[in-house]
């Protein structure tokens, strides 16, 4: 491992004087204090600060109120989080009720004097009441669906989630973003997946079997970083509505005449029961694939192949990880061989292993590629059903209008499982890009 | 295996034989799961990422809308760049040709080193790149037609090429045996799908077909494949198949172009051959004082229509009031188509007029009505346009232009000469003079005589040329209603709407254009050679001329380029906002990149060199925006760099004392906001050339340099890496400082490095799309739309998809010519140690 990646991580850990410290007398070096030392440190992390700065106001203009923000203040003025549980009848009383009964709860007891001192606001309901504020305000309901478990813990709790926080539950209930975050997430999944397998088998072969042809296919498959995506764009768009044509028009209507429909009678119905059993039957969009009644009908656009299909190769995938495999030494297969294994076998037994570094390498790659799509989504998607979380809060853009701090929660969402990965694995991705220079 | 060999001589060869035949296997093994495994990648890069390039090529050349969606021909590349598509065509097709010539002069020098007659190849190789034409062709459109030809090219190349490989060898009966036996496979196995194909059978045996025919297509292929793989020449049969292809596709794109091109002037130069001369000149013509009027409808007799009318379905005339709504102002006519449902006035049998809906027409046919505008009552004499008007010379020469065809031709034959002059003196240079006297005599005479040919050619076309930009000038002279007058006066009927002066007057000048344009970037190649040899000149004055010679070409080359501009501004609308979205995109490189550069490269070298404690911590941050999704991070900046002055990027401005500005919104170039703001002078005193990037593209360029500042820095580190320790102790044990250790040692090392950054980063920026788009919004306008985001406009706003993707196909020229020129500086400027 450690000779495979020589040049970064002699970069990142530092070590050249290492090689130094060995042909001299190995001792303590003293600190020395250089006043450039101290310079460089001074303006590096001046920089740091302002590199880091949209992120900190991303996070503040999302927890700040309406106020707050057109104020232009750094931090927001009003508290962060109060989580209350309520009932649906606390919420429909009105201020006066509570003035009366003198039992404010915590998170109005703040605002009473503004309450007492306004003869409209006594008039207002809760609920209403805190919708009209400045700060943020948002319900959650919390219930117990499962089935068998509903019966012996019935749950069914509302709670107030009052202050900057509440953006974040309105803008991943109300604005959908839920819906956007599983669906990037199962796109990802099964574009990660797809991908690693071609990617892994291709550059296994490129790296290691000798054929005919192979520098001229590589060739080939490197060509396609120079082809900008506009160019493509256009042309995906009619080759996936072509599918999308083929599986929702003309195979529906042959598939009687070739006999699929009898096999599916045959074949299909019992899988379909079971299937339907475990609650799955419309698990990947395949929509009616296994139930016998009708033709399969397989809609392309605006479902996952569309977003998945043509990302099932990538040229970087390939190249980062044929650069990886190139240098595991010929010995190992040489001795796999003499012990009798093919090379699917060599592949999943002994590269695959070795590599696990890579392999993560360029699946986190790909996530992030995914996660970040924009105008191939916009093509292809014209409901909320797959929309991915990019084109999720492009889309929220337009619709938020002045709501910046839910704009911003938003963002945040978005932003959030990328920085948790990248933070997680921030080495592989330095290496990553250090080795090809691309990003997925 | 002779009949003489003894048992142990037997076994052993057997045993070699054995040998060979397994490492055989084992090799085929190898490959066949080589194939198998590249396969898959293999197949979802080919549909979703090479593919889509020749395919999207032939959308270009479709009319865009679903509805429409037709063959326009190049009409998409000259809405985008007006006649600069023809010189990018001819540009291209000349780089085919030469594509094709290398491909050719390669085997040729092969040929020197291992015999072989290449001439043999070259008809094989013709019809295989036909071949390989039609395929492409018939795969694109998807046409059914000729669906045969293709297989059928090909296949008469493969026997062509067995032929070829058997006239290289000594022939004896064996050869003729093979070959014959080759070329019946070959004749076997397209036979039988070429017919196998077109047998019409359902159901089963539809499949027992299929399988028939692969089972007799791929044993053929089997057989004859492995044998082709052991031509002694193969390299000549695929040089001369690349040639062929390469040289027909030149001149097909060539022809095409061609042929487009005189098909959008043919029609101007007719008009203007008839719109100008002495006749239309000074003829007086009668022209409505007041304008044109719809005084109502007065539909044909028979013009009667089903209606309902409260119920009921009567058939009645439409009445003469049905339109009167309409402002007739200015209406040479009127064309109405009626609909179902429509609601519409008639005269009812009583005479009274009546409204109802209507009804009756079959499914989605629409009812045409034509009214001419009626002429109005004062007429007033006028005359078209004067003489003074539209030049003199033009109405002296009536309009006259030379026809393209022949304005082609003399092209293409001065070309022709100067390629055989070249030869010419290529050969003599390679002749003895002293053995052959006479052929180098003759030789020398006819270069004369091509000489003469090519200056007479090149007057004719300069004097045709001069006559069609001076019609085109008379045609820009004329106003709209004057152009219409002279037309209505030739023709007897109004244009068509789409004709107008200024059209005309851009198509006139596409041959022209596109002429000096060649001309220049001819004369510039030939001064750089010029240049070139004058370092070989031995006196001083020989130097200085041939320099004189050379500066004198550069500048006629460069003055016959600068048609360029003009070029654009005739373009029309739409070429403007492609040339105007490549300079942004071109403002937006020169803005992002060095910058990026520079910082990426400072940081790398602080965190390598000077940072010990915290390096993976400041690595981190910096890396940071880079791997964050661009539509988040963009939205930041949104939010950061609002208009109003409570915004954090105002709120930074009012810090150090300024104005707050409207960034995204501001497009005003940063110079003149500087001059005016900043040192208080009046922004016009800067010219709008050097007002530089506006204030809105300055801010996406923030955003960029934000971004990308980390990535190169991790990149340089990578680089910094690599360089050997060793050096940096030895300059600094020869007392070299920081910066001179810097300067002499980092950068040079590092420049490999830089290159490689730069070519991605000046191609980023050519592809940005993401964080533009967030960034762009209606207020923002296209002030910072830069190519691919317009692209993208007009293939998702503005649903258009055949325009989208030629300017895509445009874009795509800009990155390879840029890739293309970086990598020719950097064999000149990089050290590669």
């Amino acid at each position: 491992m450690a000779s495979t990646t020589t040049p970064t991580t002699r970069a990142q850990s530092g070590s050249a004087p290492v090689a130094r410290a060995q042909t001299l007398i190995p001792r303590r070096r003293p600190i020395v204090i250089k006043p450039f030392r101290i310079v460089v440190y001074v303006v590096m992390t001046l920089g740091a600060i302002v590199f880091v700065l949209p992120f900190f106001w991303m996070v503040t203009t999302s927890l700040q109120s309406q106020g707050d923000i057109t104020r232009g203040r750094m931090f927001p003025s009003n508290r962060i989080l109060t989580v209350t549980e309520v009932t649906e009848t606390e919420l429909q009383r009105t201020l006066q009720d509570l003035l009366d009964s003198g039992e404010f709860p915590g998170y109005l007891s703040a605002v009473r004097g503004q309450i007492e001192s306004s003869n409209r606001q006594r008039a207002l309901t809760v609920d209403a009441y805190l919708r009209t504020q400045r700060y943020g305000y948002a319900e959650v309901r919390i219930r117990n669906d499962i089935p068998g478990l509903k019966n012996v813990w019935p749950f069914d709790k509302r709670y107030v989630v009052v202050g900057g926080l509440a953006h974040y539950v309105e803008a991943w209930d109300e604005s959908n973003f839920s819906r956007y975050f599983f669906n990037s997430v199962q796109i990802a999944a099964l574009t990660i997946i797809g991908q690693t397998a071609t990617s892994v088998l291709a550059a296994y072969a490129f790296a290691r079997i000798e054929f005919p042809g192979r520098n001229f296919l590589f060739s080939l498959f490197l060509a396609t970083i120079f082809i900008p995506t506009m160019v493509v764009l256009i042309p995906n768009r009619k080759m996936v509505t072509q599918f999308h044509n083929f599986f929702t028009a003309d195979f529906p209507a042959k598939q009687d005449a070739w006999g699929i429909t009898d096999a599916r009678r045959a074949i299909a119905e019992p899988i379909y029961r079971l299937i339907d059993a475990a609650g799955l039957e419309n698990f990947l969009g395949l929509g009616d694939a296994f139930t016998v009644d009708g033709p399969i009908v397989w809609p392309w656009m605006d479902n996952w192949p569309a977003l998945v299909v043509p990302f099932l190769a990538s040229t970087f995938s390939i190249f980062l990880l044929r650069q990886f495999f190139m240098q595991i030494p010929e010995d190992l297969w040489d001795a796999a061989r003499i012990d009798g294994a093919g090379h699917l076998r060599y592949l999943f037994m002994i590269v695959l292993p070795i590599s696990r570094a890579a392999v993560v390498t360029t699946i986190l790659f790909t996530f992030i590629g995914t996660w970040n799509a924009l105008e191939w989504p916009i093509l292809v998607t014209f409901t909320d059903r797959w929309r991915p979380i990019s084109y999720g809060l492009y889309a929220f853009k337009t619709e938020a209008g002045s709501d910046l701090n839910l704009l911003m929660a938003g963002s945040v969402i978005t932003l959030v499982p990328v920085l948790v990965v990248y933070l997680f694995a921030q080495r592989q991705f330095t290496e990553g890009i250090a080795t090809t220079g691309l990003k997925g | 295996m002779t009949l003489t060999a003894s048992p142990s001589q037997m076994e052993r060869r057997s045993d070699e034989q054995h040998l060979i035949a397994g490492k055989r296997r084992r090799r085929i093994q190898d490959a066949l799961t080589g194939y198998l495994f590249v396969l898959p990648a293999l197949i979802a890069t080919f549909l979703f990422g090479l593919w889509p390039v020749i395919s999207g090529f032939y959308e270009s050349l479709k009319s865009g809308s679903p509805i429409t969606n037709r063959f326009v021909g190049l009409d998409n590349y000259v809405r985008s760049l007006g006649s600069l598509t023809y010189v990018f065509l001819f540009g291209l097709s000349l780089i085919f040709i030469l594509l094709g010539y290398q491909a050719w002069r390669s085997a040729w020098t092969a040929q020197r080193a291992q015999g072989g007659t290449l001439w043999h190849f070259v008809i094989p190789g013709l019809i295989g790149g036909m071949g390989l034409i039609v395929l492409t062709f018939n795969l694109v459109t998807g046409s059914r037609d000729f669906d045969w030809l293709p297989l059928a090219l090909l296949l008469v190349s493969l026997a062509g090429y067995f032929i070829a490989e058997t006239l290289q060898r000594e022939r004896t009966p064996a050869l003729w045996r093979e070959l014959a036996e080759s070329l019946a496979l070959i004749a076997l196995g397209g036979l039988v799908w070429i017919v196998g194909r077109r047998i019409e059978v359902s159901g089963l045996l539809a499949v027992a077909r299929w399988i028939v025919l692969l089972a007799v297509v791929g044993w053929a292929l089997s057989r004859v494949l492995p044998r082709m793989g052991r031509f002694e020449y193969l390299r000549y049969a695929t040089a001369s198949l690349m040639m062929g292809l390469f040289m027909l596709l030149g001149i097909l794109l060539a022809y095409y172009s061609a042929a487009e091109l005189e098909g959008d002037v043919e029609q101007a130069q007719e008009i203007a051959a008839r719109i100008f001369n002495p006749t239309v000149a000074n003829a007086r013509v009668q022209v409505p004082a007041d304008p044109a009027v719809i005084a109502g409808l007065n539909p044909p007799d028979d013009l009667i229509v089903q209606v309902e009318i409260g119920g009921e379905t009567i058939e009645a005339p439409l009445a003469p009031e049905a339109y009167r709504s309409l402002p007739p102002d200015r209406l040479a006519g009127l064309i109405a188509a009626f609909v179902n449902n429509q609601r519409v006035q008639v005269l009812l049998p009583d005479g009274s007029v009546g409204e109802g809906l209507i009804t009756g027409l079959p499914m989605g046919e629409r009812l045409h009505v034509e009214i001419p505008a009626e002429d109005a009552q004062i007429l007033r004499e006028t005359e078209i346009y004067s003489a003074m008007n539209v030049g003199e010379t033009v109405i002296r020469v009536g309009g006259r232009t030379e026809p393209l065809r022949k304005q082609f031709l003399a092209a293409l034959g001065a070309s022709l000469s100067l390629a055989a002059i070249y030869t010419i003196n290529h050969t003599r240079r390679q002749l003895d003079e002293e053995e052959r006297p006479r052929l180098v005599r003759r030789l020398g005479r006819l270069r004369l005589l091509l000489g003469v040919a090519i200056a007479v050619l090149f007057l004719y076309l300069v004097g045709s040329v001069q006559l069609s930009r001076q019609a085109a000038h008379g045609m820009q002279a004329l106003s709209l209603d004057q152009f219409r007058l002279a037309y209505r006066y030739v023709y007897d009927t109004a244009p068509p709407a789409i004709l107008r002066p200024e059209i005309l007057a851009a198509r006139l000048l596409f041959w022209p254009q596109l002429f000096l344009i060649g001309l220049g970037a001819l004369l510039i190649g030939a001064a750089y050679r010029v240049w070139q040899s004058a370092q070989q000149r031995e006196t001083k004055l020989g130097f200085g001329l041939t320099i004189l010679l050379a500066v004198m070409m550069m500048v006629g080359g460069w003055l016959t380029i600068s048609e360029l501009p003009r070029t654009i501004v005739l373009g029309g609308r739409e070429a403007n906002d492609t040339f105007n979205a490549l300079m942004r995109t071109a403002m937006y490189s020169l803005g992002t990149v060095p910058v990026q550069l520079a910082l990426g490269l400072f940081l790398a070298y602080f965190l390598f060199s000077e940072i010990t404690w915290g390096k993976a911590l400041y690595r981190v941050i910096y890396f940071m925006p880079y791997i964050a999704p661009s539509v988040a991070t963009a939205t930041v900046f949104l939010v950061i760099f609002k208009l109003d002055d409570t915004s954090l990027a105002n709120q930074v401005l009012r810090f150090f004392g300024l104005q707050p500005v409207t960034w995204l919104k501001e497009p005003t170039g940063i110079v003149r906001l500087f001059y005016a703001n900043i040192l208080g002078g009046d922004p016009l005193n800067i010219p709008a050339a050097l007002q530089g990037p506006s204030l809105a593209l300055t801010t996406v360029i923030l955003y960029n340099i934000w971004v990308f500042a980390g990535y190169n820095a991790v990149v340089f580190l990578a680089g910094l890496g690599a360089i050997p320790s060793e050096l940096y102790e030895a300059a600094e044990v020869d007392g070299a400082g920081r910066w001179s250790r810097f300067r002499n040692i980092t950068l040079p090392l590092l420049s490999p490095t830089t290159f490689f950054l730069s070519m991605l980063s000046i191609i980023g920026t050519f592809k940005a799309f993401t964080h533009i788009y967030v960034l762009r919004d209606q207020a923002t306008g296209k002030e910072i739309d830069t190519m691919s985001v317009h692209i993208f406009q007009q293939l998702y706003a503005a649903n258009d998809p055949g325009y989208a993707a030629a300017l895509a196909f445009v874009l795509f020229a800009v990155i390879l010519v840029l890739t293309l020129v970086q990598n020719r500086l950097a064999r000149e400027q990089v050290f590669y140690g």
